[in-house]
């Protein structure tokens, strides 16, 4: 009797073990309880894709802003969910700009002199935001297949010594706070780099989907490219796009994302 | 045989196996020395960091001074990336325990603490200079040292440069786990004007005073041996010749570094 007792206590332990580990996963869909695929995007086939934006329309202020969306990656296999989108060099500067969903923090929101301050009306919710890094480079060195497999524009060679090597030829290098090139910025922060180009010569920019919003699974974006350098700085409201639609009644003021809301604020 | 005996016997046939791998990893420890001449430095305590590297080839005409040959430009570096094999320094920056002279003060150039304050005075609130007791007292509060011998910047026996039988400096360098081809150069130079120190990076500091200011010790930024250009201003050398490898030599390198940047 006392060792059917033992067995039983010893059985039912173990099923406080009986974790499913996949659910810490961002691939995993928690509807279905399956692991979402890895999905690889190339923009160039897209119907309506990013368009380079020329010189003419920075200055007149009418650059296009292209909207998309990413699936999950798989970073324990390291295999990234992400797009890729290919133009050809002007001969003169390019800057390229990237905004993941969605607003940093919700309970802010920046005034019309690009100032943050409290947002009273709401609180954060960190589970609507993902996290997109970019690369961009000469085409040529591109490592991945668009619409196939995410790459980068890491290259081998051997050396006159003879030794193997490996070149990153990634051309889009943002600082880090040291000033250091090879940082990249964080959860639903916006990032931008900009690189002197070839004429003629294609240059591909891929964007590297390194996490998604935990609520559905899906990271949105906000895209530009076009002549020229980078603005100074960038905020959450330079790239507008990035965010989900609310449920009706989800947010104050019958807004119904919370880009919005933090762009545009509340009524007084 | 019992299973132990069996285990013991197969643990014994184990264990003299384990000093006959041979991993045959390609990188290995190269030692040499490095001599700063007289002429380029009177005094051993003004010679800043020394950067040592291994490098793929040398171009002594891309900058019109002594330089590794460099990969292409990549994005807006002005130069292409060394693409260093391995390296190593002499000396490293070390807090001074107090900001005054935050990223000045290098380790094995001071054999006294009236050493460090002769080439790095250091003015009081007061508008006195600080003496040895009271540098000695802020040491004590911001590390915690309570004696001399704990210093890491301070000491004879510490010292990095040495005089040889010529009157110059000669130190000597390891650089750890490195490939080191035959035919692939040794270059390097001394940072003599702390460039390469980043004050916004290194270790947090230990301690704070009353302000409760936050600030970080500093130290050497991570691309110094990949970008030297970045980091090589006037009044600093840089070795106008380069110690090429040889075959299946790993140590007796050297490596003079005699050219001043005008």
């Amino acid at each position: 009797m006392r060792s059917f007792l033992l067995l039983s206590a010893c059985t039912l332990s173990l099923v406080g073990c009986d974790l499913d580990g996949r659910e810490l996963l961002q691939s995993f869909d928690p509807e279905t309880g399956e692991s979402l695929p890895v999905t690889v995007v190339d923009l160039d086939r897209e119907e309506d894709g990013p368009v380079f934006c020329a010189e003419d329309d920075v200055t007149s202020d009418s650059c296009e802003t292209y909207s998309g969306t990413l699936g999950p990656s798989d970073i324990g296999t390291g295999q990234f969910s992400g797009a890729t989108f290919t133009f050809d060099g002007t001969g003169g500067r390019v800057c390229v700009m990237v905004d993941p969903q969605s607003v940093f923090r919700d309970d802010l929101r920046e005034d019309s002199l690009g100032n943050q301050g409290p947002n009273p009306y709401m609180e954060d919710f960190p589970y609507d935001d993902g996290d997109i890094d970019m690369l961009a480079g000469l085409a040529s060195y591109y490592t991945g297949t668009p619409g196939e497999l995410l790459g980068d524009f890491v290259n081998d060679f051997v050396d006159d010594n003879g030794v193997s090597r490996r070149v990153d030829l990634n051309v889009c290098l943002q600082e880090d706070t040291h000033g250091q090139p090879g940082g990249t910025a964080g959860r639903a922060t916006p990032e931008m780099c900009a690189f002197s180009t070839l004429t003629n010569t294609p240059y591909r920019i891929v964007l590297n989907a390194y996490s998604v919003p935990v609520d559905d699974n899906e990271l949105k974006y906000a895209f530009q490219v076009r002549a020229g350098d980078c603005p100074g700085s960038i905020s959450e409201c330079t790239l507008r796009g990035d965010r989900d639609r609310a449920a009706d009644g989800a947010l104050p003021f019958g807004a119904d994302n919370v880009e919005d809301m933090y762009c545009e604020g509340f009524p007084d | 045989m019992s299973s132990n005996r069996c285990a013991s016997a197969l643990l014994a046939l184990a264990l003299p196996l384990a000093g006959c791998f041979v991993e045959e990893l390609p990188e290995q420890n190269l030692a040499g020395q490095v001599v700063v001449p007289a002429s380029a430095a009177t005094d051993a305590r003004s010679i800043g960091m020394v950067y040592v590297g291994i490098f793929e080839a040398w171009n002594p005409e891309q900058l019109g001074y002594s330089y590794p040959a460099t990969g292409p430009r990549v994005g807006d570096n002005p130069l292409g990336d060394t693409q260093p094999y391995g390296g190593t320094t002499i000396g490293e920056y070390a807090f001074p325990c107090l900001r005054a002279i935050q990223c000045e003060v290098i380790t094995g150039r001071y054999p006294s603490l009236e050493d460090l304050l002769d080439v790095n005075p250091i003015n009081t609130d007061d508008g006195e200079l600080m003496t040895e007791e009271e540098f000695y007292d802020q040491c004590q509060w911001y590390y915690g040292w309570n004696s001399i011998d704990e210093f890491r910047f301070i000491g004879d026996d510490q010292l990095d440069f040495t005089e040889n039988e010529d009157g110059d400096w000669a130190a000597d360098f390891l650089a750890w786990h490195t490939q080191i081809p035959a035919g692939s150069i040794i270059w390097g130079f001394a940072d003599n004007d702390f460039t390469s120190c980043s004050p916004n990076q290194g270790g947090i500091n230990r301690r704070r005073s009353d302000d409760g200011q936050y600030f970080r010790e500093g130290t050497n930024f991570a691309d110094v041996l990949n970008f030297p250009d970045k980091y090589i201003t006037a009044g600093d050398l840089v070795s106008s010749e380069v110690a090429v490898i040889t075959e299946d030599k790993t140590e007796g390198y050297r490596l003079v570094i005699d050219e001043v940047i005008e």
